[in-house]
């Protein structure tokens, strides 16, 4: 930990689905400093998602949520953090070069092909203009990783990544540099002891 | 922002592009004018014409809906499923803008696929001897525009509700703008009795259709087809009215609604 401000933090966060049901999460709270690393797990269905979606302003959550100093969702934070979405479906039938490039677009706010192309290199994508519908499993979570880690941002929130050597690597990269990495697995393997802390939740409570 | 809503649509674009359902119904659209073309090779003067017009405005009737409803029923909440605007949005898009420019990308889908239909028209035209057809060029308008309120109303209600639902909705809207403009048509001439004074007030408050010179002209004589009959109360014949600046610029002003109605419900949707 580092005395710089917080690059996250998170107190007494809940996230509820739908009015009047359970949360599916309640009473997190952490912080993460330039550089900190922190593991959220979990079994499937445990809260994780809902924590990182939260943080990321893409679900309505009460308590209070401070990224990079600044409202979780408001356009200059989002720009500043780099996002790897778990499942395959986020693809939809974009091809790897497109969607890394427009997520990198967004957060460069120019047309940054040379960024783009660089992310997709350092996640180990090796076909970048293949069909959509080839795509196979191995090369979306590598799309998620090339779109979390385009442009460097300031916090990288990953979830559910794959434990791939460069991976590793981006995560150390990214610490080193400064950034914040926050990702969620049900798998901890590696991440355990790359990350440095973990949160375990069961059932959406931090234990 | 106009940029980013520009890059935007054009990524949604490249998706939509890749719909096969997208190209084999636009592809059918140009065989169902190559066979109308033929069919009418034969006929008399005014038959020829009017039997080419029908089949095109039936053309544009079932597949331009079938487009709008189909293209607006997927603009939100498949896309929220996916987490396809997750990650869009988590890294920085704001919402507002990746609405406008998923609708955007519709609305210039639907207006191409038309604008296809509408060249291919002209060269059946062409093709029968009957030269460029102008009404008809200005009835691919008309029905773009309320195909396009259709897609809008369809993309609001895909921000909280699926895409059978949204799609229902979105039909729901077309009927109901077709009748209060035809029903309008019959108050005006005094045939709904004590329903007149209800069918004014409904007529200046829902949607409308607009409906272009051309078709109504088709209905009036029962040379319409079955897309466009001719409009009867107690089997008898109501006159109806071509669209004026007035329906226009009220359909314009009901896409407007539709479109902050979608930016409005992508606000605060889980994503």
């Amino acid at each position: 930990m580092t005395d710089a401000a917080p690059a996250l933090l998170v107190r007494d966060l809940e996230v509820v689905y739908q009015r009047g049901g359970e949360p599916a999460a309640t009473a997190v709270a952490f912080t993460l400093s330039p550089g900190d690393g922190l593991l959220l797990t979990g079994d499937h269905g445990a809260g994780k998602t809902s924590v990182l979606r939260a943080v990321l302003g893409l679900v309505v959550a009460t308590g209070e949520i401070t990224v990079l100093g600044a409202p979780p969702g408001s356009h200059e934070v989002t720009a500043r953090v780099g996002y790897g979405p778990q499942g395959r479906t986020f693809l939809e039938r974009h091809t790897p070069h497109e969607i890394v490039r427009v997520v990198t677009g967004l957060r460069t706010g120019r047309p940054a092909s040379d960024v783009a192309n660089d992310a997709m290199e350092r996640a180990g994508i090796v076909t970048r203009r293949r069909d959509a519908r080839t795509v196979d499993v191995e090369d979306i979570r590598r799309v998620a990783l090339a779109c979390a880690i385009a442009a460097d941002p300031a916090l990288i929130v990953l979830d559910d990544p794959w434990e791939f050597p460069e991976t590793i690597a981006e995560i150390e990269r990214a610490r080193a540099r400064g950034a914040a990495v926050l990702v969620a697995t049900d798998e901890p393997g590696g991440f355990t002891d790359l990350l440095g802390r973990t949160i375990t939740l069961v059932n959406g409570i931090a234990q | 922002m106009i940029a980013r809503i520009a890059r935007l649509s054009r990524y949604e674009l490249a998706v939509l592009l890749r719909r096969r359902w997208l190209w084999a119904l636009v592809a059918a659209g140009i065989v169902v004018v190559a066979i109308a073309a033929i069919a009418v090779s034969g006929d008399a003067n005014q038959a020829q014409s009017d039997n080419f017009r029908a089949s095109g405005a039936s053309l544009l009737l079932v597949g331009g809906l079938t487009l709008a409803l189909c293209l607006g029923a997927t603009a939100i909440f498949t896309g929220g499923i996916t987490g396809g605007l997750g990650v869009l949005v988590g890294s920085g898009a704001r919402r507002t803008e990746l609405t406008l420019a998923r609708v955007a990308a519709r609305l210039v889908t639907l207006a191409a696929a038309l604008g296809v239909w509408c060249a291919a028209l002209q060269v059946g035209s062409l093709a029968i001897g009957r030269g460029w057809d102008g009404p008809l060029a200005v009835h691919v308008a008309a029905s773009g525009e309320t195909h396009a309120m259709v897609l809008l109303a369809t993309a609001a209600v895909s921000t909280v509700l699926g895409p059978f639902i949204a799609g229902l909705v979105g039909l729901i809207v077309h009927v109901t703008a077709q009748a209060i403009t035809n029903l309008e048509a019959a108050a005006d001439l005094g045939r709904l009795g004590s329903a007149n004074r209800l069918t004014h007030v409904l007529y200046n408050l829902l949607p409308r259709s607009v409906s272009s010179p051309m078709i109504v002209q088709l209905q009036n004589r029962g040379a319409g087809g079955p897309a466009a009959p001719q409009f009867e109360i107690n089997n008898v014949a109501i006159p109806l009215q071509a669209a004026g600046i007035g329906t226009v610029l009220w359909t314009l002003f009901w896409c407007g609604l539709f479109a902050l109605l979608c930016v409005r419900g992508m606000r605060r949707r889980t994503l």
